[in-house]
C-alpha cells in the first residue's frame, strides 16, 4: 500500500489571525490537526503547543524512546499505536493547562485535536479526537464521520432533542462541551479502523466542514491527483463558500 | 465566532435556571421548605413582642365543662355569663358561639301548651287556681325559655360582637327580614380607579347566621371561619368575604372596628386590595388574606375560665374587664376549634382570632409587598452570578468558606428582615440554590480531581518527567524544573536534569542553571565535575552584563566566554568568541547551527536611562532599519542575515567578513597605492549608488566601515546602523559616530540622503591619498566649525605626488558644502575616478 500524506492550512477570508495548527509525519504515518481557542493570540499558542507535543511523543513512542504511558496504565481493550496517541493527547492538555495557569495572557486558552496514526503494518488506522475537528474515513463509495463532535449541539442532537438541521443552525454551535488545556483531565475518544487500499483519512478544523458538506467533500476525493493537491482544492472550495474561519485540512491517500 | 467551552460557569448557569423557574412556578417541595422555615422565623420573631393587645378571652375550658356540665349548655346560662361581663363594663364584647337554631326544650314546649290550655280554659277553673297556676306556668316557662333570657342578654351587652359561619354549599334562602338586617353589616365598597382585580376574596355559597332574634341585638357581625394551608398550620387570616354583590368582615376585622369605634357599615374596602379602618389599614394579598403575626406560645393572652366568672371567683373582675375586647369562646378538648399554627401544635380558634385582631389593632402584619419579588430575583441572581463566576475559580478551602459567607448573608437578610421587619422573605429559593449548585459544581471537581490524584499517583515519576521533557521542548525551562524537582533524582534523572542545567546556560540564566546543578549534587556531588561549574557559573552569574561595552565591572576580556560552559546563545545562533567592540556594542563571532554558517553577531546596546515606551519605540526603528539593510543585495556590501532579540540584547547577525578595515591604510606610514585606493574608491561609490537606488543611506562612511577581505574584495559594512543608534546612544555632549567624516547637513542635523555619503566618502578618499584627514579640530567644536564652514587643506599640498589635478577636482566635489554642488550620484564619482584611473601613468 502506497501512503501520500500531505497538510496545509488557510487563514480564510474573515479572519486576521490562524489559530489552526497541523503537522503530518510522512514517515511516521501519522497526520494532527488543532483548531485553538482563547483571546490574545493564546489560542495560536495552544493548537501549536498541542500539535508540537504531541508529534515529540508520538516520534519518542514510534523510535522506540519512550515506553511509559501518560498518567497510568496502557488501555487493553486499545490498540498499542492508539495508546500512544492516547498518551500524547494527555500530555498535550496537562502542558498546555499548566501553561495557560501561569501566564495571564493565556489564561483560558484551549485548543481542539484530532490526530490519525496509521500502524502501516496492520492496516490500522488509530483515530483520536477531542473538540470539534474532525476526521473522515473516504471510502470508494462514501463518505463516514469517524469523529463525534464535542459540541452541546452534537450532545443535544444524540439525545434528539434537536435535528441535525437544527444543529447546523443553533446559535451555540461553537460552544464544545470539551476541549484541550481547560481542565487538569481530558477525556479522549479514540477509534480503530481497518483501511482497505484506496480508502483515505481526512482530517480537519470546523472552517473546512461547516462549509462543506460531507458529499461535497467526498467528491475532492474522486481523482488521482496528490494529497497536496487535494488539500488545496479543499481549501480554496471553502475560501469560495465564504471562508469564514481558518480552515486547515490534513489528508492521507492509500493506492 | 469564537469557540466557548463546557465549564464550571456553563454548569452554574444550568442549575440556576432551573432553580430560576422553579423560583418562578412556585415549586413545592421548596414551598414547603419556606413554609417550615417561616415558622420557625415566625417563633424567633415573637419573641420579641412585648405589647400584648387589650384582648381578654373568656374560655369555656375543660375545668368550666367538668364544674357545670356537658357541652352545650343552656344558653341561659350563657346569658349568665354575659350578664356578668357586661357588669364588668369592658369596650367590645365577641360571643364566639353561633346559635343558629332555637333551643329546643321539650319541656318548655309541653309547659307552653298547658299554658294555652289554660287560657283557653280560664272560665271552667276558679280565679284563685288559674291566676296561681298561670304565674307559675309563666315563671317556669321564663325559667325554661332559654333564648329568651340570652337575648336580654344580649341586648343588654355592649358593643356586641356575632359570630357567622360561611359555607361553600348553597344554604337555605334566607328570609327577607334576614336579608334585610344582613345588609346592614356589608362593608362600604370604594373603587380604586385603575387597580381593580387586584385581589380575589373568598365566595361562599351561603351563611350560617345567628337566629335572627339574636342577630338583632348584634352591633357587628364577623365571620369566625379560619383557614388552615395546605400543610394544616394556619397562618393567615382572610378577613373578609364577599357574599353576593356584599362584603362582609371576619370576626377578628368586626371586633377591630368596635374596638375602634368604628361602625361596622363604615369599614371601606378598597378595590386595590387593602382595607381602611378609620386611620388603620390592612394590606391585603391577592388571596384577600393577610399573614398573620403571632404574639407567642398558648395563652400569650390573659384567658379567664368561665366557671370562675360564674362563680364569682374572680377577684376585681372590673379591672381585667374593663374597657378591654372580651372574647367568649370554647376552647375545651373536643368540643371547641384547635388548628396547628407556627407557634403552637394546637390553639383554640378564639386565639387565633384574638391574633389577628391584635395584628389587625396594632397594624402589624407579615407582609409581602410589589418589590419583594425583586428582591428574591435579585438575590437569585447574585447567587448565580457567585456559582457562575466565583466559585469555579477559587481554590477548594476558599470557595467553602465563600460559600458559607453568602449562605449566611442569605439567612441573616431572611431572619432580620422577618424578625424585624416582618417582611417574609423567600430564602430557600436562593438558598437551596446555592446549596445545590455548590454540590454540583464541587462534586465535579472533585471527582475530576479524584480521577486525576488518581492517574497521577498511578505513574506520577513518568508523567512529571514526560511533562517536565515537554515544558523543556517548549523552552518553559521554569517549569520543566518544577516537574523534574518531583522526581527522584536516579540516573536517568540526573541526565535529564544536566541537559536541563545545560539549557538553562544556553539561555545565560547562569543562576538558575547553578540551582538544577545544585539540585544534582543533592544526591551526586560530583556528577560530571557539576561542583566546579557551580563555583564557576556563580562568579559568571555576578559578573555578567552582556551586550554592553565599556562597562565598569567586565572592563577587559571576552567575558561572554569565561566560565560559561556550555557554549550561550544569542536567538538561534551559538555566540563562538568576541570579536571586537565597537561605540554600540560587541561583535562576537556566531555560528547558525542549523546550517552551520558563521555569522558575525553585533550586539547593540541602548542606553538604559530611556523609559519603556520609548525603548519601545527605538527598538521598533532598530529592527526597521536592519529589516531594510537586510534587503540590499550586493557584492560589495555586508549581507545582513537576521536581526533579533534575545534577554534584552538586540543584535543583528550578518555576513562574517574575512580581512581587515581600511583604518590602518589610513596612516601615513601604510598608505596603499594610488592606484589601489581609485580602485577602491570606486567600488565604494557603485555600492552606494546601489544603496542610494534602493532609498538607503549608509550615513556612516568612513575607513573602519570599508573591510578589504583576503580575496581582496571590497565590502561596505553597517549600512544604516548609525541611524538606528544615533538616536539611541546621543549622550549628552557626545556625538556619536565618527564626525570627522560627517557631511555638514548631516552636523547640522537635517534630513541626508546619498549626497552626504558621497561627502564622506570624498573624505575617506582625502585620507587614503595624503594620510591625513581634511578636517582636524582639536576639539569636536572646531572640527565641526570646518566641516560646515572651512575649505580644507589642498590635497595636493600634503602629498603632490599621489594627488593628480583630476582626482583633486573630483575631491573638491565630493565635498562641496552644498549639496547641490556635489555629486548627486555616487555613480558620477565613480565614472570620474575611473577617469582618472586612465589618465595615471602607469
Amino acid at each position: 500500500m502506497k501512503i501520500d500524506i500531505a497538510g496545509l492550512t488557510d487563514v480564510g477570508r474573515v479572519r486576521s489571525n490562524n489559530e489552526d495548527y497541523f503537522f503530518v509525519a510522512p514517515e511516521d504515518y501519522f497526520l494532527l490537526v488543532a483548531d485553538g481557542m482563547g483571546g490574545h493570540l493564546a489560542g495560536e499558542v495552544a493548537s501549536k503547543l498541542a500539535v508540537d507535543i504531541v508529534a515529540a511523543n508520538l516520534r519518542k513512542y514510534l523510535r522506540g524512546n519512550l515506553k511509559a504511558i501518560f498518567g497510568g496504565q496502557p488501555d487493553k481493550n486499545l490498540s498499542v499505536y492508539s495508546n500512544y496517541l492516547v498518551s500524547s493527547i494527555r500530555l498535550a492538555n496537562q502542558v498546555i493547562y499548566e501553561k495557560a495557569a501561569v501566564s495571564p495572557a493565556q489564561k483560558n486558552m484551549g485548543t481542539t485535536i484530532v490526530a490519525a496514526l496509521l500502524d502501516i503494518k496492520k492496516n490500522i488506522v488509530s483515530v483520536a479526537n477531542v473538540g470539534d475537528s474532525r476526521a473522515y474515513l473516504i471510502a470508494k463509495d462514501k463518505i463516514e464521520q469517524l469523529t463525534t463532535d464535542h459540541t452541546l449541539v452534537q450532545e443535544q442532537q444524540d439525545k434528539g432533542l434537536i435535528s441535525k438541521e437544527q444543529a447546523a443552525s443553533s446559535p451555540i454551535q461553537y460552544i464544545l462541551s470539551r476541549a484541550l488545556g481547560v481542565e487538569p483531565a481530558v477525556v479522549v475518544d479514540v477509534r480503530e479502523i481497518n483501511i482497505k487500499t484506496g480508502e483515505h483519512i481526512l482530517l480537519c478544523s470546523d472552517g473546512l466542514s461547516r462549509m462543506l458538506a460531507d458529499e461535497e467533500i467526498f467528491r475532492f476525493f474522486q481523482s488521482a491527483d496528490p494529497a497536496r493537491t487535494i488539500a488545496a482544492r479543499l481549501i480554496d472550495a471553502a475560501n469560495e463558500r465564504g471562508g469564514k474561519d481558518n480552515i486547515t485540512v490534513a489528508v492521507l491517500l492509500t493506492s | 465566532m469564537k469557540k466557548f467551552f463546557l465549564a464550571d460557569f456553563t454548569l452554574g448557569l444550568l442549575v440556576s435556571v432551573i432553580f430560576l423557574i422553579f423560583f418562578l412556578t412556585s415549586f413545592s417541595p421548596i414551598e414547603t421548605l419556606e413554609l417550615k422555615t417561616y415558622d420557625w422565623r415566625m417563633n424567633l420573631r415573637c419573641r420579641l413582642k412585648t405589647v400584648p393587645p387589650p384582648v381578654v378571652i373568656v374560655a369555656i375550658d375543660d375545668d368550666s365543662i367538668q364544674n357545670i356540665g356537658r357541652w352545650p349548655w343552656p344558653r341561659g346560662l350563657i346569658a349568665q355569663l354575659l350578664a356578668k361581663i357586661s357588669a364588668c363594663r369592658p369596650k367590645v364584647v365577641g360571643l364566639n358561639i353561633l346559635f343558629s337554631e332555637p333551643e329546643t326544650n321539650p319541656g318548655l314546649g309541653e309547659l307552653v301548651a298547658i299554658h294555652e290550655w289554660l287560657g283557653n280554659n280560664q272560665r271552667k277553673i276558679s280565679a284563685a287556681i288559674f291566676k296561681n297556676l298561670s304565674e307559675r306556668l309563666e315563671t317556669a316557662i321564663a325559667q325554661l325559655d332559654n333564648d329568651s333570657q340570652l337575648e336580654a342578654a344580649l341586648s343588654e351587652t355592649n358593643n356586641l360582637v356575632l359570630p357567622y359561619y360561611s359555607i361553600m354549599d348553597t344554604a337555605a334562602e334566607l328570609s327577607p327580614e334576614y336579608q334585610v338586617l344582613l345588609s346592614s353589616f356589608a362593608l362600604v365598597q370604594e373603587i380604586d380607579t385603575g387597580r381593580e382585580g387586584q385581589f380575589y376574596p373568598n365566595q361562599p355559597q351561603g351563611l350560617i347566621l345567628p337566629l335572627l332574634r339574636f342577630l338583632a341585638q348584634a352591633k357587628y357581625l364577623g365571620q369566625v371561619n379560619l383557614y388552615p394551608d395546605s400543610d394544616g398550620i394556619v397562618r393567615r387570616e382572610i378577613p373578609l368575604i364577599q357574599f353576593g354583590e356584599s362584603f362582609y368582615p371576619s370576626f377578628s376585622l368586626a371586633l377591630a372596628a368596635a374596638w375602634l369605634g368604628v361602625p361596622q357599615s363604615d369599614i371601606r374596602l378598597k378595590t386595590s386590595g387593602e382595607i381602611l379602618l378609620g386611620k388603620n389599614h390592612i394590606p391585603l394579598d391577592v388571596d384577600s388574606s393577610f399573614k398573620i403575626d403571632y404574639f407567642g406560645p398558648y395563652q400569650s393572652f390573659k384567658y379567664v375560665s368561665a366557671f370562675d366568672l360564674l362563680s364569682e371567683k374572680i377577684p376585681q373582675a372590673e379591672k381585667i374587664f374593663g374597657g378591654k375586647i372580651v372574647l367568649v369562646g370554647v376552647t375545651a378538648s373536643g368540643v371547641g376549634t384547635l388548628l396547628a399554627t407556627p407557634v403552637a401544635r394546637s390553639l383554640p380558634g378564639v386565639e387565633i382570632i384574638a391574633t389577628a385582631l391584635g395584628d389587625i389593632i396594632q397594624g402589624q402584619f407579615i407582609h409581602r409587598d410589589s418589590r419583594t419579588f425583586y428582591y428574591e430575583l435579585a438575590m437569585m441572581i447574585v447567587v448565580t452570578i457567585f456559582l457562575m463566576f466565583g466559585l469555579g475559580n477559587l481554590r477548594a478551602g476558599l470557595g467553602a468558606l465563600a460559600s458559607g459567607v453568602l449562605l449566611l448573608i442569605l439567612l441573616f437578610a431572611g431572619i432580620f428582615s422577618f424578625v424585624r421587619q416582618g417582611l417574609w422573605l423567600k430564602i430557600s429559593y436562593p438558598v437551596v440554590l446555592l446549596v445545590a449548585g455548590y454540590l454540583v459544581i464541587i462534586s465535579k471537581r472533585f471527582f475530576i480531581t479524584e480521577r486525576k490524584k488518581e492517574l497521577v499517583e498511578a505513574d506520577s515519576v513518568e508523567t512529571n518527567k514526560m511533562l517536565g521533557l515537554s515544558f523543556q521542548s517548549q523552552g518553559l525551562l521554569d517549569m520543566a524544573f518544577e516537574k523534574f524537582r518531583k522526581c527522584p533524582i536516579d540516573e536517568a534523572m540526573k541526565e535529564l536534569l544536566y541537559n536541563l542545567a545545560l539549557d538553562f546556560e544556553r539561555k545565560r540564566q547562569f543562576n538558575k542553571a547553578a540551582a538544577v546543578y545544585e539540585h544534582i549534587m543533592t544526591v551526586d556531588k560530583k556528577y560530571k565535575g557539576i561542583d566546579e561549574r557551580v563555583k564557576q557559573l556563580k562568579v559568571v552569574g555576578e559578573t555578567m552584563i552582556f551586550g554592553a561595552p565599556g562597562l565598569k565591572k567586565t572592563a577587559e576580556g571576552t567575558v561572554l566566554m569565561e566560565g560559561a560552559i556550555q557554549t550561550p546563545t544569542l536567538g538561534r545562533y551559538e555566540v563562538m568568541k568576541e570579536l571586537g567592540r565597537g561605540a554600540m556594542g560587541t561583535v562576537y563571532l556566531g555560528k547558525d547551527p542549523k546550517i552551520n554558517r558563521s555569522v558575525a553577531i553585533k550586539t547593540v546596546r541602548f542606553e538604559d536611562d530611556v523609559d519603556e515606551e520609548q525603548m519601545k519605540v527605538i527598538k521598533q526603528r532598530f529592527f526597521r532599519e536592519a529589516e531594510s539593510a537586510g534587503k540590499l543585495n550586493h557584492p560589495n556590501i555586508i549581507t545582513i542575515y537576521d536581526a533579533g532579540e534575545d534577554q534584552d540584547v538586540s543584535y543583528i547577525a550578518m555576513e562574517l567578513l574575512d580581512g581587515e578595515d581600511l583604518k590602518k591604510f589610513s596612516d601615513k606610514k601604510n598608505l596603499l597605492p594610488v592606484k589601489k585606493v581609485l580602485e577602491i574608491i570606486i567600488t565604494v561609490a557603485e555600492a552606494l549608488d546601489y544603496a542610494h537606488s534602493q532609498g538607503i543611506v549608509h550615513r556612516d562612511i568612513k575607513p573602519a566601515n570599508i573591510m578589504i577581505q583576503k580575496d581582496g574584495t571590497i565590502k561596505v559594512t553597517d549600512f544604516g546602523i548609525a541611524r538606528i543608534t544615533a538616536s539611541s546612544a546621543t549622550q549628552t555632549g557626545t556625538v556619536l559616530g565618527t564626525p570627522s567624516y560627517m557631511s555638514p547637513e548631516q552636523i547640522a542635523g537635517k534630513k541626508v540622503d546619498g549626497r552626504s555619503d558621497i561627502f564622506s566618502l570624498g573624505v575617506v578618499l582625502y585620507e587614503l591619498l595624503t594620510g591625513e584627514k581634511p578636517f582636524t579640530g582639536d576639539s569636536i567644536a572646531t572640527l565641526l566649525y570646518q566641516i560646515t564652514n572651512e575649505n580644507p587643506r589642498s590635497a595636493r599640498e600634503i602629498s603632490p605626488d599621489r594627488v593628480p589635478e583630476s582626482v583633486l577636482k573630483v575631491l573638491d566635489k565630493a565635498m562641496a558644502k552644498d549639496v547641490n554642488q556635489r555629486y548627486q550620484h555616487a555613480r558620477e564619482m565613480a565614472d570620474d575616478l575611473r577617469r582618472c584611473l586612465a589618465e595615471l601613468p602607469q
